[in-house]
């Protein structure tokens, strides 16, 4: 194939960004719940031939990761020369999608010239499939956690399947949104055949397939430069999940990462076997976080495609925590990608001590309510992320109130929207004092919500690394765990972490804690005045000044005490 | 009426001065000076020797919000919330603006937490007052700030877009304990839901009232003593309004300069009869894009500053970083980048010669000759082709290109920016270009409209008389208008017509009251509803026009009705669901006398000064000899085929070999694509 000159070739390339970015601003048009606009558990992407990645919109990382081999092997199980043009595929799979079954995954083939050329895919969560519990958190099989669907066309050559339809709307509590989210997506991938069209006809097939081959060509150089400049050797690493969501016992993974000039091999054998609850990955959101992982510590300024992806050779054990069978309740998969991306990067800080930050809160807190509103007598639902402090890094203090890496496309829901379109109260969203962990750059510190009922409701959580720390690096302090305090009129009083409902009366209160950030870097070593700033402001306590960063500031006018604070970091 | 406008760019200071009787135009360019902002307007208007006594109406943009922002020169602010929300400001939402930057920082807080100081004071969502605010309170508070030298206050309180009343009470107490202050209350500056967008709306216009509030009284002041008679309006995102406006709600003076671009368009569209446009406003360092419908501009109710976001409706006009000034680079991977990074105007390009070191669309543009480098800014800038080729020779080094075909590409890149910038906004909001002409100004506007129009295949170009000065031109167009807006989210029923007539009753009240201090007769008074309605669940509104005068029972189902259609034109689709008020809104309209514009007749003969002779041009990859056109001597009724090049003294306009040009009684350039040969 001809290499395209470079004009064309930027050309080309930056349209095609332009289409995975129109797939998802015409899918943000039509939506119908907050999961697509608002918190954006969500992604969009252009796949190629093969269903490698071509280019993707701003969206869920680890999702975004996934949408190729997801699509792939949807394909395969359809029968590529089954697939006509005008056919919209869907899946909730888990095995296929690389997701638990509220997740849904539709595409369409993009033919040019009677022949595939490409594949539009996106990925949503759908408001719900008819799982056990709105959130089950505690499911032990893979039924109960919301219908299975195959990889079926809901289009047949342009044609909706009624009957396909059907099953979902039986199957769902709220078909309404199903349907509109659905349409969405589908929205968002008939505008990508378009674009993907239009473009074909202006340069013609072999120029932007070269064009695309290009592009792969040189990702891959950068990244394998990249990795040239880790050092060879083999780093490990191991970290932990509080529990599978039925049990009691830490998860363990464990990672194993072999650098050699330009290859790397992320190896996660040595990790837990798979879990009798929901905390079960799966092999494609797996290999979609460790390539994640990657990409983020080598060139996270460079957009996403397979060239990357292809560049990281990736182990996952079979019947494993990060690869369970098709059996297995995996409601929880999301967070055992999660715990990939801090475990590589626990890994590789000593020799990337500037591009690995200390772990984060490393969870998205997620909370929510389910009931009936007594005013309308209708039923409502909402899910909402509490968030977490980052942690310290090489150059700076962790981020506050900031989502994880995994899910830093997702925003908030404010308070004002969420007391009007819902019977419920927010007493309070507010930084917690002393939540980062010390360091000479402190973590970022997480935050507590305080939601009242005004109406009976039942509440539901999932909550991790709120008995596992949220780790310093190079002598940095941990950061304030996460958990969740029921305070019931008939309950009682409480913590938790993952709870699959629990109904609360009138009054009640759940107040949530989004921890912080750990510290990075000795906080003996912080500068005195920043640690009087810290205080000023009320991130750090007079007495986590004096006891965790050695500096001693007087309560009257916040003035260090310059040889109090001498002495006290002397001392150690 | 003799009327003139001043706009304050970041590079220069356009004026344009206008005799309605006359139809006398003059217009000119100075360059802005950043440090004292103010002083380019009597520049200006010194440079074109006007009597401003004469001046009857003086429409002013000015960067004085923004810079206070940029360069961090604002009030120290203290912040009153409720209490439990004092950390939503830096809170902000949560998400990342970098999918895999471990390391990404959001911008800081404008106000520390230590001047964040929450009461204890309550509303629910349906603006019922759970708790009062206590004067107590407010006066720890206080004394707190003049501890801390706080120099301007801000109070943004849980849904007081409700109930202000909690909100109107805090300021009261707060005027009188210290009455030299500068309050900004949420519930004024802007009256809709979301607490973070509004109260960071609120924050920002408390931080830049002191600057704002300041320019505008040294400005009246100065213009006073030149003996200046008539009326000041400033332009803001809706419309423009009067100082004592601005003084109120600061915030407004945001995004000044490319609202008056797009207002001149919807100015044209209805004498050209053109319906629908985008709008490309290419300047040094940012190509501006917008859209009018049927001769008027889309709005949109929230933008977005230094990543700070800010409520506020206004023309809705997105800016990607390409321009003259955009460098062009070669990346890590070996792809060939241009801007968003600009050379700005110091040192500018590098053929400016005033120490640029790296290679911009300027110079591609020079280097192939596309422009003269002996006729830029009318002759006044003599450009350095030779420092232009030097950079352009290196980076074409580094791709394996020749000098000509790395400036080609640049300009291609460049241009390709655009195109996939305005495809989507066009496709985004479910448009199809070719339902659109271009209008193209701006100073590099010329050099990339026909190009986009032929990418596009948008079917004309629009170019209006001195597209270099259109932005100061169009602000002569505009008229006064308040926005009013409040949160009603309430479902779409008749039980709520009396509260939706209440609202907009007060509204009007509040905008005729406006309109009569900038001195609007009734006559010229217009009142504008609007309601953003959306589907119970969906997150995204459309905003429908709503019927003036009291609202009857048959309102509703008509506005419902209406919201059905609008959503069915824009989505494709119409729900079966329940339609829900989200906003209200009313734009209170002070008509100003519109502008005129002179007809000229018409001629097909072409005089021979237009033509000043031929230049050799490198383009889309081929050496051609184009014709250079005097776009001064061109007259009404002219009809050209292309390769061309038009140039005036403020810009120089590209017509390729496929397109034809034509004057217009208006004199404006319409170019167009000539019908494919078969």
């Amino acid at each position: 194939m001809q290499k395209p000159d470079p004009i064309t070739l930027a050309v080309v390339l930056n349209n095609l960004i332009s289409i995975a970015n129109g797939m998802q601003e015409t899918a943000f048009r039509c939506a119908v719940t907050t999961f697509i606009y608002e918190i954006m558990d969500c992604c969009f992407g252009l796949l190629d031939r093969n269903a490698g990645v071509i280019a993707q919109s701003h969206g869920i990382l680890l999702f975004l990761g996934s949408l190729g081999p997801a699509t792939k092997k949807s394909i395969e199980i359809i029968g590529r020369e089954n697939i006509e043009p005008g056919d919209v595929i869907i899946s909730t799979l888990p095995e296929v999608t690389g997701a638990h079954a509220s997740d849904a995954l539709v595409f369409m083939p993009i033919f040019y010239k009677d022949e595939i050329f490409a594949f539009a895919s996106t990925k949503s969560h759908w408001q719900d499939l008819g799982a056990k519990d709105a959130f089950p958190t505690n499911s032990t099989e893979a039924f109960g956690e919301g219908l299975r669907i195959p990889p079926v066309r809901l289009y047949k050559a342009g044609v909706m399947q009624e009957e396909i339809w059907k099953i979902i709307e039986l199957n769902s509590r709220a078909p309404e949104l199903v349907w509109g989210d659905m349409q969405a997506q589908v929205a968002g991938c008939r505008s990508a055949e378009n674009g993907v069209t239009e473009l074909l006809d202006r340069y013609g097939i072999d120029v932007v397939d070269s064009c695309i081959e290009e592009m792969y060509r040189y990702s891959n150089a950068m990244i394998k430069e990249a990795i040239k400049k880790i050092p060879d050797g083999v780093y490990e690493a191991e970290d932990y999940l509080d529990d599978n969501g039925v049990e009691n016992d830490p998860v363990k993974v464990r990672v194993s990462i072999e650098v050699s000039g330009s290859d790397i091999t992320v190896d996660l054998s040595g990790s837990a076997p798979e879990q009798k609850g929901p905390m079960n990955g799966l092999l494609i959101s797996s290999l979609a976080a460790a390539r994640a992982a990657i990409k983020a510590l080598t060139i996270p300024e460079i957009p996403a495609n397979e060239g990357f992806y292809s560049a990281i050779k990736v182990n996952v054990p079979e019947r494993s925590v990060l690869n369970a069978n098709p059996s297995a309740p995996t409601f929880l998969y999301a967070w055992v990608a999660q715990i990939i991306l801090d475990v590589v990067n626990k890994a590789l800080y000593k020799v990337l001590p500037e591009d690995v930050p200390a772990l984060s809160g490393a969870d998205v807190c997620g909370c929510g309510f389910t009931g009936i509103d007594p005013r309308t007598g209708k039923y409502w639902g909402t899910l909402t992320p509490c968030l977490v402090g980052q942690g310290g890094d090489y150059y700076s203090d962790g981020e506050n109130y900031l989502n994880p890496l995994a899910a830093g496309a997702c925003k908030n829901t404010p308070s004002e929207v969420l007391e009007s379109a819902y019977p419920l109260i927010v007493e309070k969203v507010e930084f917690i004092k002393d939540s980062g962990g010390p360091g000479r750059h402190r973590g970022g510190v997480g935050s507590r919500t305080s939601f009242r009922l005004p109406y009976p409701a039942t509440f539901f959580s999932f909550i991790e690394k709120g008995k596992t720390p949220h780790w310093g690096l190079f002598g940095g302090k941990e950061g304030l765990r996460n958990y969740a305090l029921v305070r019931s009129e008939k309950q009682g009083e409480f913590e938790t972490l993952k709870h699959p409902g629990v109904q609360l009366e009138k009054g009640d209160t759940v107040v949530v804690t989004a921890g912080g950030g750990g510290g990075y870097g000795d906080p003996f070593e912080r500068d005195p005045e920043k640690v009087r700033q810290d205080v000023i402001n009320k991130y750090v306590s007079i007495e986590s000044a004096e006891h965790d960063y050695g500096v001693k500031i007087s309560p009257d006018n916040f003035e260090i005490d310059k040889a109090a604070t001498r002495k006290l970091r002397m001392k150690r | 009426m003799k009327r003139i406008s001043v706009d304050i760019g970041g590079t220069f200071t356009d004026i344009v001065y206008l005799d309605d009787e006359t139809m006398e135009l003059i217009t000119d360019k100075v360059r802005s000076n950043p440090e004292d902002i103010g002083s380019a307007v009597f520049n200006a208007i010194k440079k074109i020797k006007i009597n401003i006594t004469d001046i009857s109406l003086f429409v002013h943009g000015t960067t004085v919000g923004l810079n206070t922002v940029v360069q961090k020169k604002g009030a120290r602010v203290g912040l009153v919330t409720t209490e439990g929300f004092t950390d939503v400001l830096e809170m902000a939402r949560g998400d990342r603006k970098e999918l895999y930057g471990y390391l990404w920082k959001k911008p800081p807080p404008l106000v520390p937490r230590y001047l964040r100081m929450g009461i204890n004071e309550r509303s629910d969502y349906l603006g019922n007052i759970i708790k009062d605010v206590k004067n107590e309170e407010l006066k720890e508070i206080i004394r707190k700030f003049k501890e801390h030298n706080v120099e301007a206050i801000a109070v943004c309180f849980l849904h007081s877009y409700a109930n202000p009343e909690n909100e109107l009470n805090a300021g009261n107490i707060i005027k009188e304990l210290w009455p030299e202050i500068n309050v900004s209350l949420s519930h004024q500056v802007v009256r809709e839901f979301r607490e973070y967008e509004r109260m960071s709306t609120t924050v920002l216009d408390a931080y830049i009232k002191k600057q704002v509030v300041d320019y505008m009284s040294e400005l009246d002041r100065n213009l006073e003593k030149e003996n200046f008679k008539g009326q000041i309006l400033i332009v803001s995102p809706g419309g423009v309004l009067g100082i004592p406006a601005i003084k109120e709600k600061s915030i407004a003076t945001f995004s000044s300069g490319p609202i008056g671009g797009v207002s001149g368009s919807a100015h044209i569209s209805k004498f050209v009869d053109i319906k629908n446009l985008v709008t490309t406003d290419v300047g040094g360092t940012s190509f501006d894009v917008s859209l009018i419908r049927n001769h008027i501009p889309t709005v949109r109710h929230q933008s977005e500053l230094l990543g700070y976001p800010v409520l506020m409706p206004g023309m809705d006009i997105r800016p990607i970083g390409a321009g003259g000034g955009s460098i062009a680079r070669v990346d890590t991977g070996g792809l060939l980048t241009v801007g968003p990074d600009s050379a700005g105007a110091n040192p500018g390009p590098m053929c400016y010669s005033l120490g640029g070191k790296e290679p911009t669309v300027t110079d591609a543009a020079l280097v192939n000759g596309i422009i003269d480098p002996d006729y830029f800014l009318g002759g006044e800038i003599k450009l350095d082709i030779e420092a232009a080729k030097m950079g352009i020779i290196t980076l074409g080094e580094k791709l394996g290109l020749s000098p000509h075909d790395t400036a080609d590409g640049i300009l291609t890149i460049a241009g390709n920016n655009m195109t996939t910038a305005m495809k989507e906004i066009l496709i985004g909001q479910g448009y199809d270009p070719r339902d659109f002409s271009i209008m193209s100004y701006g100073g590099a506007g010329g050099l990339f409209a026909s190009v986009i129009a032929k990418d596009m295949s948008i079917a004309s170009v629009v170019v209006p008389v001195d597209p270099g000065v259109f932005s100061a031109m169009g602000m002569l167009t505009m008229d006064i208008i308040h926005n009013f807006s409040r949160t009603f989210n309430q479902t779409m029923n008749s039980i709520y017509i009396r509260e939706m007539n209440e609202i907009f009753r007060e509204m009007e009240k509040r905008g005729r009251e406006m309109l009569y201090d900038e001195k609007i007769n009734d006559s010229d008074i217009e009142f504008e509803r609007t309601a953003d309605i959306c589907y119970e669940g969906q997150g995204h509104f459309v905003e429908v026009p709503v019927m003036n005068g009291d609202l009857t029972n048959d309102s509703i189902p008509e506005i419902i009705n209406r919201f059905h259609n609008l959503h069915k034109i824009r989505y494709g689709h119409q729900m079966n669901a329940p339609a829900k008020t989200i906003n209200i809104r009313l734009k209170a309209i002070g008509k100003i006398r519109e502008v005129p514009m002179q007809k000229f007749s018409e001629t097909d003969e072409i005089p021979e000064s237009a033509f000043k002779g031929k230049r050799k041009i490198y383009l889309k990859g081929s050496y051609d000899m184009w014709e250079v056109l005097d776009r001064d001597n061109l007259a009404s009724g002219n009809s050209i085929n292309g390769p061309a090049i038009v140039e005036e003294p403020h810009s120089t306009i590209v017509v390729l070999s496929d397109q034809s040009l034509y004057v217009d009684k208006y004199r404006n350039i319409i170019i167009r694509s000539n019908p494919e040969v078969k």
